[in-house]
């Protein structure tokens, strides 16, 4: 990285002239020089585990790009229409707008379903990505002084994510949105005093309302992930300055960080794992279904499905419940207050 | 009353599909079922007829006796071991001896699907001699079990009202209490779905033509026939069990393959 | 540079900066940090890989990377044939999934070449040795404190902020007190009714008929044998404004039993008719539709939390999470044989809120 005009310039290549031109050109307005000498080559541990923050990082950004996309053809509106799109077992159903878009995204736009299912997989890996990273940092203690703060960060940082997550499950309007949204309301009506008002405030009037969808796109595209961005950019600044944590090893000691340094090393390494991190979520998404809204059909409130599979996903003999219950019982004879197959787990 | 309902089929039985009895048998099914309507047809049935259903009632008789009389009593009254039989009809019988689920095995949480363990004449034996004991639903016209010209887009909503809480909305099954489930639908033939939504099988509930119209059960079934006959356009399913195992495979085989990436990521290379 | 760093633990010397190559300086064996209980062995020798020992190999690494970088190309490109050669053709669900398939692999043929090459690159090409930096604490120096503890008096001093009490608590008041008006700018989120109000009711009035769902036909008792279920609504809910908000509190599940086997208590006697029981569908726990009944058992289980109630009891509570029963809605027949409803819901159906009496 020249920073000053080289006296010998003529006896460079003419890419060497250009990019130390342009290196200047912007240093010259920006300092930036003084960046890129301190953390240029700083240096980062090299351990599998101190990655998983990075899978985090990476499938957000997926989110981010795959979620414009789909916010170019979704409609965020609960007005009712009649589907008229092309998937014939819910030609002339009545649903919201957002559901009727969110079909066609799936079978009328071309990439429009892969699209959702990156975006929905890429959720989910954002979400056990920092599950998984968190367990990291708090079993090897990274969460001690001086490294609290970022410990909360990333807290606050793992509940946004679970918020988005939930805002977006609950746009596009089909059965198990509505049965989401529907599990809050009670739950915020349990809320002492304030409980119903709030579910009333926050719907727009009784369950489920009209509103619901359009207030939780707003928080689900701009607000959340504004917030998500910010406290991320914290989390990063905190981590610099802080410096990685490392496990013990030769030559490892408490007053020192061992590893490669970002230039090039690590940056090539990071970069290249953003790409793999892109690819794994697309080649997941482009051969593994992901919420089938179409199956599950528009929101009604009276209407939803069993959640729990365990014994009835095969016609085998031996369903899986089945090995936890000493004696089968003959049909019919049940007392009350048994258990479901639940707890029989 | 058999005999006579039976002559009453005569016209019919050049069209049969199925068996060459399955008319018969149907008709004088229907027939018991209603009641009374064989007086219209009595004058011109023939003796050939008569004698190949009567043979058919005989022999489901001794079908009976040999392989459900044990449980369910010899007059179809029911033991301590089964229910009663009177007045369950053709369409129980076929349902439940037809998919494998009697003779019952063990008893268990509730009789599971099994290999047939009779032939279809078999069957259709020891469906009419149920019927014969006492009317019940009949064996459903193949008119609704074609899964064609019905209303598709009906069919899933009435499934997803009616079926669907339990069979799951792809109808890939779902569990119940104390070890019971709704099973999986799929590849589960029109007839079977039609005889279960007629009859209730177990603990699922009935749906009586008053419930679910005939024509409404073929909208059912043309909607089932949907979802076996189209390719799921996502990609593979994991079982279609919702939220439950697309967050499993994540954390598992997603999550994994990251990991093991990482791994060779950090690896130093020789 | 090429040096290995054999540099012992605690070593001070690859100082701040590691934007240098250079190995840090070390003093073999001697720094020996006394408070470790096993002394810290020092980083163990470099171990050269083929590529840095046999430039053949080199070569041929360094192909092999632009290879994967070619690949990506080809992935990309495959990517756009594949938006234009597998198209969705309307209503054609095979399409849909060819479409999605063959874009999708094209996509990660794309990334995974760019992605797996430079990883490749960094770990086989580029300059393998470990680095050291040292840590400093986070804490600033004494100076450095100092000097912001200093701004901070200046500040307090030349504002007055310690000094002038007055002006300093009636601005934290202020500040406290502009919120406010932004509590109150969110009431009209909802229009101006009472929710607590309109939880105590439902769609249903004496003499309303039962119907089924979706077709809002009327149903009458002799059409439900022993065993039916019926998904039931109210007689012109179809039509009301708030459908879905009047269904979400109206949804009823109608089922028939032998009329011996409901425990009937005192005081709903004429709830039921001939053995026939309504009951809401909306769970007491936090309010999914509860419709998995099983006919034989009399039990009806909610999907969300496993709550069971038993219909022959009146749906008490046998398991799970639900509190209460399920309210039952008193049913008659009407003149003509139709189930009629005699009155609404006894009291608020679905799940608990602060207002609700017991
Ligand atoms: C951490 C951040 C995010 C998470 C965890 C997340 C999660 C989700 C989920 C689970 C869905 C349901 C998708 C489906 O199956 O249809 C969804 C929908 C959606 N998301 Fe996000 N999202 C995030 C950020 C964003 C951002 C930043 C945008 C826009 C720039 C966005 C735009 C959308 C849109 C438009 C939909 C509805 C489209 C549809 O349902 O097909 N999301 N999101
Ligand atoms: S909502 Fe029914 S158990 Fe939770």
């Amino acid at each position: 990285m020249t920073t000053t005009q080289t006296p010998d310039a003529q006896s460079k290549s003419r890419g060497q002239r250009f990019t130390s031109a342009a290196a200047n050109y912007i240093d010259e307005r920006t300092s930036i020089s003084g960046l890129v000498k301190e953390v240029g080559r700083k240096i980062f541990p090299d351990h599998w585990s101190f990655m998983l923050g990075e899978v985090a990082l990476y499938s957000f950004i997926v989110i981010l790009l795959s979620g414009t996309f789909l916010t170019f053809f979704f409609q965020a509106s609960m007005v009712e229409v009649h589907y008229d799109g092309s998937y014939a077992p819910l030609k002339g159903i009545e649903m919201s707008a957002a559901m009727a878009s969110t079909l066609d995204i799936s079978f009328d736009i071309r990439g429009g379903l892969l699209m959702r299912q990156v975006h929905h997989w890429a959720a989910l890996l954002f979400v056990a990505s920092i599950g998984l990273h968190m367990l990291r940092v708090y079993f090897t203690g990274a969460f001690r002084k001086p490294r609290e703060i970022n410990w909360f960060i990333g807290f606050v940082l793992f509940i946004l994510a679970m918020a988005e997550g939930f805002t977006g499950y609950s746009l596009p309007d089909d059965l198990l949105s509505g049965n989401g949204l529907r599990i809050i309301d009670g739950m915020v009506k349990g809320i002492p005093v304030i409980g119903t008002w709030i579910s009333y405030l926050l719907f727009g009037g009784e369950f489920p309302g009209v509103d619901i969808v359009s207030r939780l796109y707003i928080l689900h595209i701009m607000l959340l992930p504004a917030i998500i961005i910010a406290a991320l950019g914290v989390h990063m600044l905190l981590l610099v300055i802080n410096k990685h944590t490392q496990f013990a090893g030769p030559g490892h000691t408490n007053d020192n960080v061992v590893g490669s340094p970002v230039m090039p090393g690590f940056a090539a390494k990071a970069g290249g794992f953003f790409f793999i991190v892109f690819g794994v979520i697309t080649l997941i998404a482009s051969t593994f279904s992901i919420n089938p809204v179409w199956v599950y059909g528009p929101y009604d409130p009276s209407l939803f499905q069993q959640v729990l599979n365990l014994t009835g996903t095969s016609d085998s003999p031996t369903a899986p419940c089945d090995l936890f219950r000493p004696g089968g019982r003959p049909n019919g004879s049940v007392s009350p207050g048994r258990s479901t197959s639940l707890r029989r787990w | 009353m058999a005999t006579s309902a039976a002559r009453a089929s005569r016209n019919s039985r050049a069209v049969g599909r199925r068996h060459p009895l399955a008319t018969v048998a149907l008709l004088l099914v229907a027939l018991v079922g209603t009641g009374g309507a064989y007086a219209l047809f009595t004058s011109s049935a023939t003796a050939e007829t008569s004698a190949s259903a009567e043979a058919l009632v005989e022999e489901g008789g001794k079908l009976f006796a040999a392989n459900c009389a044990t449980c369910h009593g010899l007059d179809l009254e029911g033991t301590t071991q089964g229910p009663t039989l009177i007045g369950v009809g053709a369409a129980a019988t076929d349902f439940q001896v037809g998919t494998g689920r009697m003779p019952l095995a063990i008893s268990g949480p509730q009789a599971e699907k099994k290999p047939v363990q009779f032939t279809e004449e078999q069957i259709l034996a020891l469906s009419v001699f149920v019927a014969a004991q006492g009317p019940g639903p009949a064996i459903p016209a193949d008119m609704y079990l074609t899964g064609k010209g019905y209303d598709v887009s009906n069919g899933a909503e009435l499934f997803r009202i009616n079926c669907a809480m339990c069979h799951n909305v792809a109808g890939a099954g779902g569990a119940l209490t104390e070890g019971k489930f709704a099973p999986s639908l799929a590849d589960v033939t029109p007839k079977h779905a039609y005889e279960a939504m007629l009859t209730g099988p177990q603990n699922m509930p009935v749906f009586n033509d008053t419930n679910l119209s005939p024509e409404e059960k073929a909208d059912i079934i043309t909607y089932l026939k949907y979802l076996d006959e189209t390719p799921s356009v996502g990609g593979f399913t994991l079982g279609s069990l919702g939220p439950v195992s697309e967050g499993l495979f994540i954390w598992i085989f997603g999550l994994g393959a990251i990991v093991a990436i990482t791994v060779w990521l950090t690896a130093k290379s020789n | 540079m090429a040096d290995d760093h054999g540099d012992t633990a605690g070593s001070k010397a690859a100082g701040k900066d590691v934007a240098q190559h250079s190995a840090p300086a070390y003093d073999a064996g001697t720094a020996v940090v006394a408070s470790e209980e096993v002394p810290n062995p020092g980083f163990p020798p470099y171990r050269p890989r083929v590529t840095d020992l046999d430039p053949k190999v080199d070569k041929q690494q360094e192909r092999r990377v632009s290879a994967l970088f070619f690949v990506s190309i080809i992935g990309s490109v495959l990517a756009v044939a594949a938006y234009i050669v597998f198209p969705i053709i309307p209503g054609d669900m095979d399409s849909v999934r060819n479409n999605t398939l063959f874009l999708g692999l094209g996509i990660t043929l794309g990334l995974l070449g760019i992605g797996i090459g430079a990883v490749h690159w960094s770990k086989a090409l580029m300059e393998g040795h470990d680095l050291v930096e040292q840590r400093h604490s986070t804490r600033g120096s004494e100076e450095t404190r100092a000097k912001a503890l200093e701004v901070f008096t200046l500040g307090n001093k030349e504002s007055g902020f310690g000094r002038r009490t007055m002006l300093r608590n009636t601005l934290i008041g202020a500040l406290v007190v502009t919120p406010l008006p932004a509590i109150v700018l969110f009431r009209d989120l909802a229009p101006a009714d009472d929710p607590v109000k309109l939880l105590k009711h439902t769609f249903w009035e004496p003499g309303m008929r039962l119907t089924r769902d979706p077709s809002g036909t009327p149903i009458k008792a002799s059409d439900l044998t022993l065993g039916s279920a019926f998904q039931v609504i109210p007689d012109g809910i179809n039509d009301s404004e708030h459908r879905i908000e009047e269904k979400a509190k109206a949804a009823v599940l109608l089922v028939r039993l032998k009329p011996e086997e409901l425990e009937i208590s005192e005081g709903r006697e004429n709830w039921s008719y001939d053995g026939i029981v309504a009951y809401s569908k909306i769970c007491t726990h936090v309010g999914c539709p509860v419709a998995l009944y099983e006919q034989q058992t009399h039990h009806l289980l909610c999907p969300c939390h496993q709550s069971q109630f038993d219909i022959k009891r009146e749906a008490a509570v046998i398991f799970g999470p639900a509190k209460r029963p399920l309210p039952q809605l008193p049913i008659s027949v009407d003149s003509e044989g139709y189930l009629i409803a005699t009155s609404d819901f006894m009291e608020p159906i679905g799940p608990s809120f602060w207002e609700r009496q017991l």
